[in-house]
């Protein structure tokens, strides 16, 4: 199968099992009538013609399709994806310093989780080369923060650990 | 006659050195606000609005109306720098705006959506002084199914927004409309798919899926390119070529007539007038696959769509007394608390109120456009930084945005969710855009729905009874069948083999 096709034929897939999902706890919510719809109504609805368009996607990527139209697109996102695993490594690195920042937040105040976010997202970039460079970015990331939205915009968030200050 | 008389005497309010100056402060504000993710004009409004209670009522609309603008402004910028739309209108600007950037033509992407902006809004202004009745009537004759078959349309159109297949990005409308659906359903009391997560009981907030599914998918996908160390790419020169102009002209005065109109509409006008805009382009184009590579027709239309929705989202508000949108409750409020009482009466009851902020609107304008052309030169050097220098302050505001919106740490990981979806949506070439219409749209178009079908007890007719419904459902149908079309007979072509 071509890529183009591939991408179809998973994108397919996804929608029949978003729509699908959908569709079936949207059976749990009372219906209604067509003249009082109930909350179930719409979702069902529009959970099958997810689905649908799910399998009309397989279908069209089974048959064979001309991917000359996004060539170009396409050659830009192959080169792109060309290194899906380093891609994955990165994503999860970054997506990790995000939820570092959500867990800190709260109990380890402001300073602490962009200090943690900075860190853990510039691994992503590149790696532990220089360490000290980022320490001094993650502090100045944290005074900045700081300073706009502590000092400036006077936020209500936790700035400092919980239980010191 | 009478109407320049009024217009003299509102520039006559407007234009006192207090007015402007609280007009220019109002504007700075909102600028920097909106560029910062996260914060909208919501939040500043707001914030701001105790700020405003010594201010005469007109001082203090005018201040207030010029940080709602200049937040519009902001998101535009850091749509396109970062890839970031602050707020729904500048989910279509992402589109070619960050492409431009990445071409080196950034800074005249912000000079486009600036001037585009620009001139939207004097147009805007202008057609809300004149039009004020004609438009409230039109507001008041569309009735739940009109809404309903319009925001299908709209959703039809985001579709044509995706470069790729287009029945993905159907698929990609329904996924937003049934994220929108998610949280208490207003009718019923019912939590809707949930999961037993309460705070997912308000629903998934817009900036949540945009910070996901555009910023950080952004920056993943540009680490892997940029890591290199490379200087970026040469940025030429900041202003538009004479071939520029005479290509932004056009789509800036369609998307004006387009933005203008649908924006008196409440609710749905500023989400879809941007879209429309934008797919109107790629339809009339006599290139349309230079859309989503870099099109400055692609941020001209839905900037000045925009801006000129904006100016008009005013008239629900203020001869209707109904606000279409968050924001525009909230001027309602600041109306309410200096004793004015918005509606049909305003224009009269208080004509320099009302001719004040139409002027203050155009004044808002021109600052705008003298604060933001002259700073596009310094928006374009923080593309300078080096990538791994930028990328985690980008992350550092888009966090610290996430986290204030409802001061929740589920609104981080949530984002984060999408992020990780994201990155799966570009692996098998889904686009983000249509999902966010859907997210948007999805509670009002189910609203519209249910209304529909509640006044005509049942009867799905009613969506082709009236001819501005069934118009517009005809011209979804026929666009549907194009669609269907052309994928078909792109299959009926020789397999060709990738290289």
């Amino acid at each position: 199968m071509v890529d183009e096709e591939r991408r179809d034929f998973w994108a397919g897939l996804l929608y029949i099992a978003v729509g699908l999902a959908f569709a079936a706890v949207a059976t749990t919510y009372p219906m209604g009538t067509a003249s009082r719809i109930g909350p179930g109504y719409f979702p069902f609805g529009l959970g099958l013609a997810l689905a649908g368009i799910g399998g009309f996607l397989i279908v069209g990527s089974r048959r064979g399709r001309a991917a000359d139209r996004n060539r170009v697109a396409d050659a830009k996102v192959c080169a792109g994806e060309a290194d899906v695993a380093g891609g994955l490594r990165v994503a999860l690195l970054i997506l990790a310093a995000v939820v570092a920042f959500g867990v800190l937040i709260r109990p380890a105040g402001l300073l602490v989780a962009v200090i943690v976010l900075v860190v853990v997202s510039s691994l992503a970039g590149e790696g532990l080369h220089a360490p000290l460079k980022t320490l001094l970015l993650a502090l100045a990331a944290a005074a900045i923060a700081w300073a706009i939205f502590i000092s400036g915009l006077g936020l209500p968030m936790q700035v400092w650990p919980a239980g010191l200050s | 006659m009478e109407f320049l008389s009024n217009l003299a005497l509102g520039f006559a309010t407007a234009t006192t050195p207090i007015n402007i100056f609280y007009a220019f402060l109002g504007c700075l504000l909102g600028t920097v606000i909106g560029v910062l993710p996260g914060l909208g004009p919501l939040l500043t409004i707001a914030m701001l609005l105790p700020f405003t209670y010594g201010l005469d009522p007109t001082t203090a609309l005018i201040m207030l109306a010029g940080i709602y603008y200049g937040s519009q402004y902001g998101g535009s910028t850091t749509a396109i720098l970062l890839s970031l739309p602050g707020e729904t209108s500048s989910v279509v600007t992402v589109i070619d705006g960050h492409e431009m950037a990445r071409q080196g033509r950034a800074g005249v992407a912000i000079a486009t959506a600036a001037i585009g902006s620009f001139f939207a809004g004097t147009m805007g202004s202008l057609l809300l002084a004149a039009f004020v009745v004609p438009l409230t009537q039109m507001a008041i004759n569309f009735g739940p199914a009109e809404y309903f078959s319009l925001m299908v349309v709209g959703l039809i159109a985001a579709v044509s927004l995706a470069s790729g297949s287009q029945f993905k990005a159907l698929g990609m409308v329904i996924i937003g409309l049934l994220l929108g659906l998610v949280g208490v359903d207003v009718n019923s009391g019912l939590t809707r798919f949930t999961l037993g997560a309460d705070f997912l009981w308000d629903g998934i907030d817009f900036i949540v899926v945009a910070m996901g599914l555009f910023a950080f998918g952004e920056i993943i996908a540009s680490i892997g390119e940029k890591s290199g160390g490379g200087p970026p790419a040469a940025i030429a020169s900041l202003w538009p070529t004479r071939e520029d102009v005479r290509r932004m002209t056009p789509p800036i005065l369609r998307g004006t007539a387009i933005g203008a109109l649908v924006g008196a509409l409440p609710g749905a006008g500023l989400a879809l007038g941007s879209f429309f805009a934008y797919s109107l382009e790629k339809r009339v184009s006599r290139t349309p696959e230079i859309f989503g590579k870099g099109a400055i027709e692609g941020v001209a239309a839905p900037e000045a769509a925009n801006n000129a929705a904006a100016q008009t989202a005013f008239v629900p508000t203020l001869a209707l007394g109904i606000p279409g949108s968050a924001t525009m409750a909230l001027m309602l409020g600041a109306m309410t608390l200096h004793n004015i009482q918005p509606g049909p009466q305003v224009v009269n009851t208080n004509p320099d109120l009302f001719w004040g902020l139409i002027a203050s609107m155009w004044i808002g304008n021109v600052l705008l456009l003298v604060l933001n052309l002259p700073l596009v030169g310094l928006w374009v050097q923080l593309l300078r930084v080096p990538y791994r220098l930028l990328y985690p302050m980008i992350l550092m505001f888009s966090c610290i945005g996430l986290f204030s919106v409802r001061n929740s740490i589920h609104d981080v990981f949530l984002a984060a969710g999408f992020g990780a979806a994201g990155y799966l949506f570009r692996l098998i070439r889904c686009e983000p855009a249509p999902l966010l219409l859907g997210l948007v749209l999805g509670p009002m178009l189910e609203e519209n729905f249910r209304r529909a079908l509640l006044i005509s007890r049942g009867d799905y007719g009613t969506f082709v009874a009236t001819p501005v419904s069934g118009g517009l459902l005809a011209m979804t149908a026929a666009l549907l069948f194009t669609f269907a079309y052309s994928s078909w007979s792109r299959r009926r072509r020789p397999l060709v083999t990738e290289p």
